[in-house]
This record gives C-alpha cells, sequence and structure tokens, in this order.
C-alpha cells in the first residue's frame, strides 16, 4: 500500500515536471517563432510601408526610451550613492581607484544592465502587453487583418526594434548616471577630484564592459519586447485576461533577462 | 465571386457554423439574419476567422491557404466594417482611415489627404479628423469606420449591422451610400444586420441563419414569404426603426421603384 502510494506520488511528481519541461518548449519555441517572423518581416518590407513601420518604431523609441529617462536618472543615481556609501561603511580607507573598480563592476558589468531591464519591464513590457490584449479585445487586431496588415509587421516589429534601440541606449545613460551619482558621493566623502575620478574609471572601464553591456541590453530588449507582445497576443476575448497575461508578460521577462544576463555573465567574465 | 464550401466552425466545444456553403457573385447584395453566428460567418468570409474545416474562395484562391503577401493583396479588395467600429485607438481618426492607403498605395500625402475627405464627404463625416476615436460616440466611430471600409474602394463589403448603434440621420447615409454603391459600382456587400429597412432596401438575397446552418437562402420576397415557421419567426422577431411600415410594405414599394 505503501509503495504504491509513493510510486504514485512518484509518477506525479514525473508527469508535472515533464509536462512542464513540454510547457516550456513549446513557449520558447513560439517565442523563437515571433521573434523570426518580425525579423523577417521588417526586411520584406514595401519602401512605402517602410514609413509607416518606422513611424510606430520611433513612437517606442519615444515611449520607452525618452519618457523613461527620468526613472533610469533617478534609479541610476541613487544606485550608484548607494554603493558608495556601503563601500565607504564597510572600507573606510577606499581609494578613488577602487570607488571606480567597483561602480564598474557592480553598475556597468551586473546592475546597470538588469535593472535597466526591471524598469522597462515595468513601464514599457506591462504597456505593450495590456495595449495589444485591449487591441485583441476591442478586434483591432482584426481590423488589421482586414486591412491585409500583418499586425506583426505592424505592432510586434516595430516594438521589437523599439526596444532594442531603447534598451540599449537607456543601459548606456543608466551606466553613465550611476557612475556620476557613485562620483558626487566619493567627492563629499574623500574630496576625490573629477579629473582623477575620470582617469581612474578609464582605467577601470574595458572596452568589452561597453560591448558586452550593449549586447546584454539589446539582448534584453529582445527578451521583454517578445515576451510582451506574446502575452498580449495570447488575449482571447475577454478583457479579465488581460491584467492576467500581463502578469504573465512581467514574470516571463524578468525569468528571460536573468537567463540572458546568466549566460552572458558566464560566457564573457568566467 | 467568393465561396464557401463546407465550413465549420467552432470555439472551444461549441458548434458555431456547421456545413456552410454559399457563393456570393460580383456585385450582389447579400444579408444574413437569423440566430447566433452571423458574425462569425462573417468574420469567415471576411479572411478574417480561419474555419476549422471548408474552404472559402475568392475566385477559386482560398484565402486561407495562401501566403502572407497574397493574402495580404487579396485583403486589400475587401472591407470590414466591426460591430464596435474597432478603429486603432492610439491613432486619428484621420489616420485610421488614411492607413490602408498608408500602408498598400504608393499615394502621396495629398492624394492620401484628398482621398480620406472625399470618402468622409461621401458618408457625411465632419468631425475633428485629428482626434483620436475615444472622445467620439460609438454612431461617429462607426461612420469612420465604414469610411476606413470604403477607402480602398473594394470589391467586397462585409459589414456587420452597420445600421445598429448609429443615429438616424447616419443610418439614412449608410442606406443612401450602399444603394449608391450597388447601383454604380460591381462592389459586393454581405451585410449582418437586424434592421429591416436596410435588408429589404438593399438585399438581393438573404440567408437565415439558425443553430449555425443555413435555413433559407433566397430573395427578399421568398424569405418574407417562407412557409418555414422558423424563418418567420425570425423575421418577424427583427426590430426596425421606423416601425410605422410593415416590411412587406417596405418591399413593395421598393419593387414598385425598381419598375421601370
Amino acid at each position: 500500500m505503501e509503495s504504491a502510494r509513493t510510486e504514485n506520488f512518484f509518477m506525479r511528481t514525473v508527469i508535472s515536471l515533464g509536462s512542464g519541461g513540454v510547457n516550456l518548449a513549446n513557449y520558447i519555441l513560439d517565442l523563437s517563432a515571433l521573434f523570426w517572423k518580425s525579423i523577417l518581416s521588417i526586411f520584406k518590407l514595401h519602401p512605402y510601408t517602410r514609413k509607416v513601420i518606422w513611424s510606430n518604431t520611433v513612437k517606442q523609441i519615444l515611449f520607452t526610451g525618452v519618457d523613461g529617462l527620468f526613472v533610469i536618472s533617478s534609479v541610476s543615481a541613487l544606485l550608484g550613492m548607494v554603493i558608495i556609501i556601503q563601500a565607504y561603511t564597510l572600507l573606510p580607507g577606499l581609494g578613488g581607484d577602487l570607488v571606480a573598480s567597483l561602480l564598474v563592476l557592480v553598475i556597468v558589468r551586473e546592475l546597470g544592465p538588469i535593472l535597466t531591464a526591471f524598469i522597462i519591464i515595468g513601464r514599457s513590457g506591462t504597456a505593450v502587453a495590456t495595449e495589444i490584449g485591449n487591441m485583441k479585445v476591442s478586434h483591432e487586431i482584426d481590423a488589421l487583418h482586414s486591412m491585409g496588415i500583418d499586425p506583426i509587421r505592424f505592432i510586434v516589429a516595430p516594438r521589437l526594434l523599439g526596444m532594442i534601440i531603447s534598451m540599449s541606449l537607456l543601459g548606456i545613460y543608466f551606466d553613465v548616471v550611476g557612475i556620476l551619482g557613485g562620483f558626487v558621493v566619493a567627492q563629499l566623502q574623500i574630496n576625490l577630484p573629477f579629473d582623477t575620478f575620470l582617469q581612474n574609471m578609464l582605467q577601470a572601464i574595458r572596452i568589452e564592459d561597453i560591448y558586452i553591456g550593449l549586447v546584454k541590453n539589446a539582448f534584453f530588449g529582445i527578451a521583454i519586447s517578445m515576451v510582451s507582445c506574446y502575452q498580449g497576443m495570447q488575449v482571447r476575448i475577454s478583457i479579465t485576461e488581460v491584467p492576467q497575461r500581463t502578469t504573465k508578460a512581467v514574470v516571463g521577462s524578468i525569468f528571460f533577462c536573468f537567463f540572458f544576463n546568466i549566460i552572458f555573465t558566464v560566457a564573457f567574465y568566467i | 465571386m467568393l465561396s464557401l464550401s463546407s465550413v465549420n466552425l467552432s470555439y472551444a466545444a461549441q458548434d458555431v457554423l456547421h456545413g456552410i456553403s454559399l457563393e456570393v457573385m460580383r456585385g450582389e447584395f447579400l444579408s444574413i439574419v437569423g440566430g447566433s453566428g452571423k458574425s462569425s460567418l462573417l468574420k469567415v468570409m471576411g479572411g478574417i476567422e480561419p474555419p476549422q474545416t471548408g474552404h472559402v474562395r475568392y475566385d477559386s484562391v482560398d484565402i486561407y491557404h495562401v501566403n502572407d503577401r497574397k493574402y495580404s493583396e487579396m485583403q486589400q479588395s475587401s472591407g470590414f466594417l466591426f460591430q464596435d467600429a474597432a478603429l486603432l485607438a492610439n491613432m486619428s481618426m484621420f489616420e485610421n482611415v488614411a492607413l490602408p492607403l498608408r500602408y498598400h498605395r504608393r499615394m502621396s500625402e495629398q492624394q492620401i489627404r484628398s482621398r480620406v475627405f472625399e470618402v468622409f464627404d461621401i458618408l457625411n463625416i465632419s468631425i475633428k479628423s485629428d482626434l483620436r476615436p475615444a472622445g467620439f460616440p460609438l454612431s461617429v466611430r462607426k461612420m469612420v469606420a465604414f469610411a476606413r471600409a470604403m477607402v480602398l474602394d473594394p470589391e467586397f463589403l462585409f459589414l456587420d449591422d452597420p445600421t445598429g448603434n448609429v443615429d438616424h440621420n447616419s443610418r439614412e447615409i449608410v442606406i443612401k451610400t450602399l444603394l449608391d454603391i450597388k447601383c454604380c459600382s460591381k462592389t459586393a456587400a454581405v451585410i449582418v444586420s437586424q434592421d429591416p429597412d436596410l435588408i429589404t432596401l438593399t438585399s438581393d438575397r438573404i440567408i437565415v441563419l439558425h443553430g449555425g446552418t443555413i435555413i433559407q437562402d433566397g430573395t427578399v420576397q421568398e424569405v418574407f414569404n417562407s412557409p418555414d415557421e422558423r424563418v418567420r419567426d425570425i423575421m418577424e422577431g427583427m426590430g426596425g426603426e421606423s416601425d410605422s411600415q410593415s416590411m412587406h410594405v417596405r418591399l413593395e414599394q421598393r419593387e414598385g421603384k425598381e419598375q421601370p
């Protein structure tokens, strides 16, 4: 009796893990297909269609990039300050060269890209999933089909491009403002001159840090846009599905950003 | 010609359309009346909702079995009016109507403006067209959606309840516009409606849906005089805005007008 129950539990666990694995594999395949179709749709544009798609892309860049500058500036400056304040609490004799190394290590390599991604997930990922979900419910996607307009080309591809461009630029912006925030605290604590700080910074930072950060941010942009668009597109008929799908978009985006983050860290820094 | 053969459609476990076969010729005005499944059938015909089984062919090409480019080309020859207008919320009224032109036609900005306002004039739409749809009542949004459906000068119009939720004036304009299209072009129209005026005045043929199948397919006269009790119930159950005249009287009037 006991062994039968154990066997039952074991089987249930195996089945549950198996179906979870299959679902995850399907999810990743669907996202990859959406990404591939979006890329193809960009390359197959008519010259006069290009204008419409580019206009949508610019709107996405403005919403994700420009409108997000205030939040990004605040978070990054505060992060830079907190890092240096905590560093001085731990190591009161911290010199200017270590300040620079610490900021590069923490902000440029790790926290900058991932925190930028989190902010974008909160601001733009949710907005994209909600917008597309609402478009599904109000038959706007059907209307696009009826006009012979491919929703992937018209909606998904501009959001993909917009997110990649915005994320890459915002990542650099986050690094710069975060480093300046750290400098402000360092200046107040040890009266560190800007010239010396800049010199130390240039020595601490490697060119690889910049381009790895760019590539990382671009991948985060792909992950956020694809997951958000995909979840928005999964809404069927009911408005109550929209918040559920938006939540899934947030969770999925965070998962994939962490996944890409660990891949890049292992690939480039180990 | 548009033809449907053995079309079946279901949502989850519920059968919506069952074994639908019909044809719509160029220039023909077909109305769909009856129970549930009318809008779904219209979507299937309009290339928006692929059926589980069966074929939907435009001039012998199955619209659901072509590549993306061909599908887009085929959809340009049809215009679709949704029951709830379905205008794009983040675009102005003007941009909503201009979108198919911007996307599919090589036209200058001046040509686009001129075509959009030409259609606005036909439908007597006079609004601040640079505003977004959210600020307008459904009546106005539906007229603009009708303009969007007409802007590419389509061969087929699919209209889901074109006179529902529109004001009296707009309703008359819709009916008049459809009559103009009918008399002066080769455009065919498939109309889902419960408006007896619209149906009797514009239709060449009516199909009556019941339980997801076609129970009657005939001329206006044949349908109104149907011996089938279910058809009679459906026709008598249709509400109209001008109930002062019976449908038979309006039909007779129309036939009288058509006689030379």
